[in-house]
């Protein structure tokens, strides 16, 4: 194990920053469609509003 | 031909990036895009291994006298014969620099190793070997790769830290576009008093802070790796640290004002005549003082992503550096997106 870390270092740190890389566009999905949501019940309330 | 590779991936970064604008939510095809750019970006950056030509190797072995590095060999199996007066194994390598395309690779052990044995392998190495001027001969220390697909150029001085400008330049070429937006949204701000505007161009001058952070860090550790130490007062470091100040100093004021309108008004003056200092600190300032970065007046070449030479970067190192200016603008314009939206809801809010 430690004879295979040291040989493939390299590919270990891509990895890792493939690893980040998922890890921050999962993040930047979900928070794309919370806002969307939000969004969302914003603007009907909104038009609720305007309606009244 | 580099020039025109670098300047399409800006240029598709922001023709992408600017799709569809940036105050709808983004299409779902649109952040794969990103995504798939990104994870190529850094498949791309990582598994290429670093290999010189014969003549940089020779150059650089006989620049320093320590020197074990890495070199793009083809073997020619037919002419391997043990040469019993010096006990060593001899085999021609070839490679595509036109001048010097042939060399003699010496492997000093009674016991050839098994890569090299005929019908092995293709016979496509990355080596690690030093030139001997002396013998006229590259002698055989290790095998770093067989048979690799794409190799980076060793670029001297540089070697595997060459990785790290994929990143670098683009997040300090974004911090400059991030700045340029904030502007530019000021100005149509000051145009228009709609207040959208001025949502756009604080998050853009956010998310500009944010970059331009990142472009130090990131220079931080590739200066500790190349020049020593974490932080020298080089010109271009002096002036990103000023141009972080002036925009604290936007931040700063935008706080500081309880009325929304006068707050708007202000930063947005502040924010046009804060950028007019940008070009100066990012692009002049840096080339017409003595310091580390390349391009510096003390240098000698102006750095391998300027200079006319065009074999500094081989192919795959422009493509994958062109492809780092479209990744990480296509991130910036997500998160410039996901931001302004953030902001305008709070505005409704509150």
């Amino acid at each position: 194990m430690q004879e295979m870390m040291n040989q493939n270092t390299l590919y270990i740190v891509m990895a890792i920053i493939l690893v980040i890389w998922f890890g921050l566009g999962f993040y930047l999905f979900t928070l794309d469609r919370k806002i969307k949501k939000i969004e969302q019940s914003v603007n009907d309330k909104l038009f609720d509003i305007s309606d009244k | 031909m580099k020039a025109v590779i670098i300047v399409s991936g800006v240029v598709l970064g922001l023709v992408l990036g600017m799709y569809n604008g940036i105050e709808k939510p983004k299409a779902l095809w649109w952040k794969f895009t990103v995504f798939f750019f990104v994870i190529l970006l850094t498949v791309l950056s990582f598994l290429p291994p670093i290999a010189a030509n014969f003549a940089t190797s020779k150059y650089l072995s006989e620049a320093l006298p320590e020197y074990n590095g890495n070199v793009l060999v083809n073997i020619i199996p037919s002419t391997l014969k043990f040469d019993t007066a010096s006990s060593k194994w001899v085999l021609r390598i070839w490679n595509n620099v036109p001048k010097y395309k042939e060399a003699n690779l010496a492997i000093y052990s009674k016991d050839l190793p098994e890569e090299f044995k005929a019908s092995a392998s293709t016979g496509r190495f990355v080596l690690k070997t030093h030139f001997d001027s002396k013998k006229n001969e590259f002698v055989y220390h290790s095998i770093a790769s067989i048979n690799p697909i794409f190799t980076f150029p060793v670029v001297p001085g540089l070697e595997e830290q060459i990785r790290i400008m994929n990143y670098h330049v683009p997040v300090a070429w974004i911090s400059v576009l991030a700045y340029l937006f904030a502007m530019i949204y000021s100005i149509s701000y000051l145009r228009t008093r709609n207040m959208e505007y001025d949502l756009k161009a604080t998050a853009a001058a956010e998310i500009g802070t944010i970059f331009t952070i990142l472009a130090t860090v990131t220079g931080m550790i590739w200066a500790k790796l190349n020049w020593g130490s974490f932080w020298n007062w080089d010109p271009r470091e002096t002036s990103i640290f000023i141009l972080l100040l002036i925009y604290g100093a936007y931040f700063a004021l935008r706080s500081a004002l309880e009325n929304e309108e006068l707050k708007a008004r202000l930063s947005s003056v502040y924010s046009i005549i804060a950028f007019l200092t940008v070009p100066f600190f990012v692009f002049i300032l840096p080339r017409l003082l003595t310091g580390l970065h390349p391009g510096s007046v003390n240098d000698n070449s102006s750095g391998p992503v300027v200079s006319t030479q065009a074999n500094t970067l081989n192919f795959l190192q422009q493509i994958t550096f062109s492809l780092g200016f479209t990744s990480i603008s296509l991130i910036f314009f997500w998160m410039l997106n996901i931001r302004f939206r953030m902001k305008k809801l709070i505005s409704h809010i509150y």
